[in-house]
């Protein structure tokens, strides 16, 4: 069992994933947005997060680079979901140092697999 | 008299302001019940929905308003969702009457029950045909509703329709919300565009140039092009901005005839010389 971050400003897709994945075993916490995700991240230590890109108030990329800047998370995996889904979207997710990324709209079943091979790296 | 007089007009006066206060106090309470109900409601039926996407034979709940919310929780899912999700979704809105209630409500005297059985509708059928005459509606709110719902759908078979919306000299759409929702469509290949492509009507084809552009489709490279040498100055600066979005340096002849062709000084000449520095960085 792993504990995962789902931070996501959409309550039906924030409900959806976090049961999805505490249906797979995991321990799930979820935030609105992305200010909340990173003091989440920050006093919580998530093992993954899985992050929506355009969120209030801090938007996933800010989030992203905020972690990957934090020695003391290094060890945080990030799994992008967004409905950005163009080439330089994506380029843009992996440079800001997400580990997967999965384009809106999405398999819950794609999602948990992707979740579950982060997990095991 | 003079004095008594403007007594009664502080009084008419204060009496009105009261009474307007009250009034205001009054829609306030019933809107922040209203919003409180159907927080409540959406909170019972969430589960409901959850038990749906993991295949559960869920009945539709005896009370209208909650059967009503769950719908429409469904329907808004629906496209958010792909695969087994998504299946299940279309499945239970169909196996519980949901169907024939959105074909009914897109005919409906209402503009607003005709709104917002646009969502459901998509959400169950995957032929938007049905929801195609709505982008023609006498209402702009249906218009502009069919419009954004048909691209959330991704219907690429809609493109036509919806360039056909933006470009209609009445009761059509704003080409930004078509624009949205064709990208929204999200269209692999310009080849998407069919017949916009020659259009008689320069604006069609900008948007087609636009969304080209904006979704990085290489196979329209050729078509793009074409509108350097365009008629219209709008869709010639498109076409240069395309180019430089698409990103191939097999533009940058044509992007030097154009330069050599544009008006020194114009949007258009500096969208040409934007593209060909964009083009030569990414080399």
């Amino acid at each position: 069992m792993a504990r995962i971050l789902v931070a996501e400003d959409d309550p039906d897709i924030a409900a959806l994933v976090a049961h999805k994945l505490r249906a797979a075993g995991h321990e799930v916490q979820s935030v609105a947005d992305g200010e909340a995700g990173l003091d989440a991240i920050r006093s919580g230590r998530p093992d993954l997060v899985v992050l929506d890109w355009m969120m209030p108030r801090l938007n996933g990329i800010e989030v992203c680079e905020a972690v990957r800047a934090d020695d003391a998370l290094a060890g945080t995996r990030i799994l992008m979901l967004t409905a950005k889904a163009q080439e330089a979207d994506l380029e843009r997710a992996f440079a800001a140092g997400a580990d997967d990324y999965i384009p809106k709209p999405f398999s819950t079943r794609e999602l948990v697999v992707r979740v579950q091979a982060l997990l095991a790296r | 008299m003079t004095g008594s007089l403007a007594w009664w007009l502080v009084v008419a006066t204060a009496a009105a302001t009261v009474v307007l206060l009250v009034v205001i106090g009054l829609a306030h309470a019933v809107a922040r019940a209203r919003r409180r109900r159907q927080v409540r409601t959406r909170e019972a039926v969430a589960p409901l929905l959850l038990d749906i996407t993991d295949g559960a034979d869920v009945p539709t709940p005896t009370r209208r308003r909650e059967a009503r919310m769950l719908a429409e929780a469904a329907a808004a899912l629906v496209h958010k969702v792909r695969g087994a999700d998504r299946d299940a979704l279309a499945a239970w809105l169909e196996a519980h009457g949901f169907r024939d209630e959105a074909l009914a409500g897109l005919r409906a005297r209402s503009a607003v029950r005709r709104a917002a059985s646009i969502e459901l509708a998509l959400a169950i059928d995957d032929d938007p045909a049905p929801v195609l005459p709505l982008v023609a509606d006498p209402h702009p709110q249906v218009r502009a509703t069919a419009v954004r719902m048909l691209g959330a759908a991704g219907h690429a078979s809609a493109i036509p329709t919806i360039v056909g919306a933006a470009v209609s000299p009445r009761r059509g759409v704003s080409m930004s919300v078509a624009a949205m929702s064709l990208v929204q469509v999200g269209p692999t290949s310009a080849e998407a565009f069919g017949a916009v492509w020659t259009s008689a009507d320069p604006r069609a084809r900008r948007l087609a140039v636009e969304v080209t552009g904006r979704l990085g489709l290489a196979d329209g490279r050729r078509r793009v092009e074409h509108e350097l040498g365009s008629d219209d100055p709008r869709l010639r600066r498109s076409a240069a901005e395309a180019l430089a979005r698409i990103g191939s340096p097999l533009s940058t002849t044509a992007l030097e005839a154009a330069l050599a062709r544009a008006v020194p000084g114009t949007e258009e000449q500096r969208a040409v010389r934007e593209a060909l520095v964009t083009l030569q960085e990414d080399a």
